[in-house]
């Protein structure tokens, strides 16, 4: 903008003519910029499920990946209400987020479900409570999902028991965290998925060994990708460029940095878990 | 109509006096920051704060209006139920003048050389050895022989605990002990060899010289090694992983072991290890050095350098 004003200011001839080139210019460079910004369609990223907090990396990876898309961005959010907040009223975005959240929301939101990360090829995955103990009765609990999502889980996976193990929650920020909690004494048990508990396994058996697994979830889905109904269709150029993400290796390492390595359409009967969890 | 006054009267005092009761039964807890324009140490106190659910009061000792004897007279007058101290200088002051109250701390590098009483309580500011193991082992699978450069004076011990620890993980530490920060270029090339990583440790000897420990990096870096480390300032020396402490994390966990003394429960360990870890990876150099990482393991790095 400030070259366009600088050759209008040079531009010989009359003052009053400069004077409306110059107005033109502003309102022309004006109205440009705001028709990018509000073409840009950005997918707002809320997970309760995991503590994810490399904000700052997140953003940067996949704004550097979906430009050569589009007018894409991410906005990730690391509480739930600024998340919910920031998206009412809104018509033209795509969500990232956990199957329990848009269980909870997608009907005041009008939401549709489009695609469930993978781990592995799998897009399910188990909670499970684990202690070194297999006798223990209450504690410290460590978890790496919000404390909303993590007693639903327990009141879920524990149903009369709950009360006998509902204690403090300790917010970690991962689950391999949650798990060495418990591994090296700073929770008594830990709410974590059975993939963190696998790969404790590789990393350190000897720890893994001590593990217990005390109880265990129903499957639930991964990150979820869902898209407001009314922005279905618009949405679908996004939505691809999303799945594409795993056949391409730059977009395969930016999954990695949600903890997934692909994306699947929903089937109906996953819809109808989804929407009945 | 005199009566009938000294019949409300006493009754405005039957309600007042129940409310006066509980609010005096309600456990007073003071917040001192050492600093609160340390981020890591504001969010420590955001998350304490957050998480507690209690009223609590905080005050900054960076803030001038807090000389040492206007918070003699605060700790004196409020003669809080559990102090949160973050850093050591918060610490000191409140050990020093109300050392009978429940003192929780946080923040504080080696604080072994700190007086303790029976009601002293904290979340130590490294992370265990075993943890930074397990994720230097998460992000590098194939890492097998980790180099340790440490001085006998300060860190026999460690060396000695990490070496059992490693072994249970199929990792080989290879240390070389120095007894002067100079000897650690030398000690470096006669490990070298022998490694896949070296580990950098906080050991006060290796820390001391500065142009000594960017030598350190130069040598490693020319030699393609990569450097572990455990202070996020150190990627801007070369280190390839930083593995260091989750500052939110030590907050609520600071919370969690107030709340469990202020509802008389059980407490595991007095002072424990942190909790949660913040992640850096150079991935740039990753790829430079042609090394191979655990892409699913992406999702734990806090922080990508590329």
């Amino acid at each position: 903008m400030q070259r366009i004003t600088h050759h209008i200011t040079r531009f010989p001839g009359d003052k009053r003519l400069r004077g409306i080139l110059g107005c033109c210019a502003v309102v022309l460079a004006v109205t440009i910029t705001a028709f990018a910004a509000a073409d840009k369609t950005t997918i707002y990223f809320y997970s309760s499920e995991t503590s994810i907090n490399n904000f700052k990396s997140l953003k940067m990876e996949f704004d550097r990946y979906l430009t050569k898309f589009g007018p894409y961005e991410l906005q990730p959010f690391s509480d739930r209400e600024s998340f919910e907040a920031h998206i009412k009223g809104k018509d033209q975005y795509v969500l990232l987020l956990s199957s329990w959240h848009y269980s909870k929301i997608y009907k005041d939101n009008a939401l549709i479900a489009e695609l469930a990360g993978t781990r592995k090829g799998e897009k399910y995955q188990r909670r499970i409570l684990v202690a070194k103990d297999d006798a223990v009765k209450g504690g410290r609990i460590a978890s790496a999902s919000s404390i909303q999502h993590t007693n639903s889980y327990l009141k879920k996976m524990l149903r009369s028991n709950y009360e006998l193990v509902a204690t403090p929650i300790l917010t970690v920020p991962k689950d391999i965290d949650a798990l060495m909690s418990v591994g090296f004494g700073m929770a008594r048990l830990a709410l974590t998925t059975k993939n963190a508990l696998d790969e404790l396994q590789t990393i350190n058996p000897t720890l893994y060994q001590k593990m217990k697994v005390l109880a265990e979830g129903e499957a639930s889905l991964l990150l979820i990708v869902a898209v407001p109904e009314r922005f279905s269709k618009d949405g679908q150029p996004l939505i691809a460029a999303i799945k594409n993400m795993a056949s391409d290796p730059e977009g395969r390492e930016k999954l990695g940095m949600l903890g997934l390595d692909g994306w699947q359409a929903l089937d109906p009967s996953d819809t109808l878990k989804l929407e009945t969890q | 109509m005199k009566l009938h006054r000294f019949t409300w009267l006493i009754a405005g005092l039957l309600l007042i006096y129940p409310g006066s009761l509980a609010a005096d039964k309600e456990p007073k807890v003071l917040v001192i920051n050492s600093d609160a324009g340390i981020e890591k140490y504001k969010v420590a106190q955001e998350e304490f704060t957050g998480t507690l659910s209690r009223p609590v009061r905080a005050i900054n000792l960076d803030d001038p209006k807090w000389k040492i004897a206007d918070v003699e007279n605060l700790l004196y007058d409020e003669y809080p139920d559990l102090v949160y101290c973050i850093g050591s200088k918060a610490y000191l002051i409140a050990h020093r003048f109300i050392s009978e109250k429940d003192i929780v701390f946080s923040s504080i590098v080696n604080w072994q050389r700190f007086p303790v009483t029976g009601k002293t309580y904290g979340v130590s500011v490294e992370l265990h050895s075993g943890i930074q193991m397990t994720l230097f082992r998460y992000i590098f699978p194939k890492v097998k022989k980790i180099g340790v450069l440490y001085s006998t004076k300060y860190n026999s011990e460690w060396f000695k605990n990490t070496s059992t620890e490693s072994k249970e993980m199929g990792i080989e530490i290879v240390g070389k002990s120095i007894a002067e920060s100079k000897q650690s270029i030398d000690a470096l090339r006669e490990s070298l060899p022998a490694v896949d990583a070296l580990w950098l440790i906080p050991d006060p000897l290796l820390m001391e010289d500065k142009d000594n420990l960017m030598k350190l990096f130069k040598a490693c870096e020319s030699r393609k090694l990569p450097v572990f480390s455990y202070h996020d300032s150190f990627i801007d020396y070369g280190a390839l992983l930083v593995v260091s402490v989750d500052a939110p994390t030590i907050g609520r966990q600071a919370a969690g072991i107030a709340a469990e003394i202020l509802s008389d429960g059980t407490i595991d360990e007095k002072v424990q290890y942190p909790a949660g870890s913040h992640i850096i990876l150079n991935l740039k150099k990753v790829k430079e050095y042609g090394l191979q990482y655990n892409e699913a393991a992406l999702s734990a790095v806090n922080q990508i350098v590329e």
